[in-house]
């Protein structure tokens, strides 16, 4: 098992596109159509274990959800409800429900979630927030 | 000072170098006490018995590093082997190795929620060779033919010398069956019928580690490992390497 960039990314998307009405980039892209998930280039950590070939590796991917142009009502539920474990749109239980990607990684974690602080959302012009994926891979 | 990126760890024919990320060898001397009256009122002491105490820190992986280790419970003796700065990060013919015949002493599984879940091992040395420190005669290589390592100079066994061979067989496929010997010659070509087989080590058919040594005392200075399949199909997976001391 030996897997690039590109193919975790794709299993990311694979895994995200399951998020009814979520639309799913898998670059960072100009512009998007709110609700969307884009997946940002991870940072990573080598050589986890021995091998600089075949060894293990850590990758930190973010996930960023945006929902719309603005902090309304609307767009603060909408962002619950990616949030939430327990929600059927679950971005998380989404993305854990397969943690080996098919078969390219050797396992991952949705770690953590937070809502975007103001400059974010300014410098995005989109409210949402950062889910963070650790994801372990040879 | 280079730094450990490739370590390459070998224990009972599985290969735990992508799953591994830390190994300590702690070899240590029994401080055994000789003083005598008369001395100036100094304590003076000899070396003892030898003991070398190994640790590895594997990720859980339940097709490799936990097979590998739980399957020693209940005091099983195996084979560990560590090359710990490999050729540009490949082991090549004559890397140095550190390897020991072990007994499992204790394993553990630490478990943290949002952790990689991981296994641990701690081997004490437990025949009488203790801890062999020697070259790398065939790298980690897939054969389906017989065929010779390269020859690596160990130099003489001497009188009271041992020269020791250690295999491990990552995985055998179809039918083969397998017999590894030890060799020595007095050229390095290892031509012009001088080659002695000094260790063979018996023939199997299934993956796991084998052990040999020879206490005969020759000048040959080189060593290679020979490789003899039987069986029609399939092919074998196994590195070698040896150390006279």
């Amino acid at each position: 098992m030996s897997s690039s960039i590109a193919q975790i990314r794709a299993g990311l998307v694979s895994q995200l596109r399951n998020v009814y009405g979520l639309n799913v980039y898998g670059a960072e892209p100009g512009q998007i159509t709110p609700p969307a998930a884009v997946v940002v280039t991870p940072s990573i950590t080598y050589h986890t274990s021995f091998s600089s070939e075949g060894g293990l590796k850590t990758y930190e991917f973010r996930v960023l959800v945006l929902v719309a142009q603005g902090l309304l009502d609307e767009a603060a539920h909408t962002l619950d409800t990616y949030a939430d474990p327990s929600s059927t749109l679950s971005v998380r239980s989404a993305i854990e429900k397969d943690p080996t990607l098919g078969g390219i990684v050797d396992t991952l974690v949705v770690s953590s979630f937070r809502p975007m602080n103001a400059e974010e959302v300014t410098s995005l012009q989109y409210w949402g927030g950062e889910f963070l994926i650790t994801v372990y891979a040879r | 000072m280079p730094v450990l990126k490739d370590c390459n760890i070998w224990y009972g024919g599985y290969d735990l170098t992508s799953a591994a990320n830390q190994v300590d060898i702690d070899t240590s001397f029994a401080d055994v006490d000789v003083t005598v009256f008369g001395n100036g009122g100094v304590h003076q002491r000899i070396a003892g018995l030898e003991d070398s105490k190994i640790s590895v820190m594997t990720f859980l992986d339940p097709a490799l590093s936990e097979p590998a280790i739980t399957s020693k419970r209940g005091g099983t003796t195996d084979l560990f082997t560590a090359v710990a700065f490999p050729t540009s990060g490949t082991v090549t013919v004559g890397d140095q190795f550190y390897a020991v015949r072990a007994q499992l002493d204790s394993f553990k599984e630490p478990m943290k929620v949002g952790d990689a879940a991981r296994i641990e091992a701690s081997l004490m040395t437990s025949q009488v060779e203790g801890l062999l420190q020697g070259q790398v005669l065939a790298p980690k290589t897939t054969v389906s033919a017989t065929v010779s390592s390269a020859g690596a100079t160990l130099g003489a066994v001497s009188a009271g010398q041992i020269a020791y061979l250690g295999v491990h067989i990552f995985a055998v496929t179809g039918d083969r069956t397998v017999t590894i010997r030890l060799q020595s010659s007095p050229n390095s070509t290892f031509t012009g019928g001088t080659v002695t087989s000094r260790v063979v080590l018996s023939t199997v058919s299934a993956a796991g580690s084998q052990f040999g040594s020879s206490a005969t005392a020759t000048t040959d200075p080189y060593w290679r490992s020979q490789i003899t399949l039987g069986g029609t199909t399939g092919s074998v997976t196994y590195a070698t390497f040896a150390a006279i001391q």
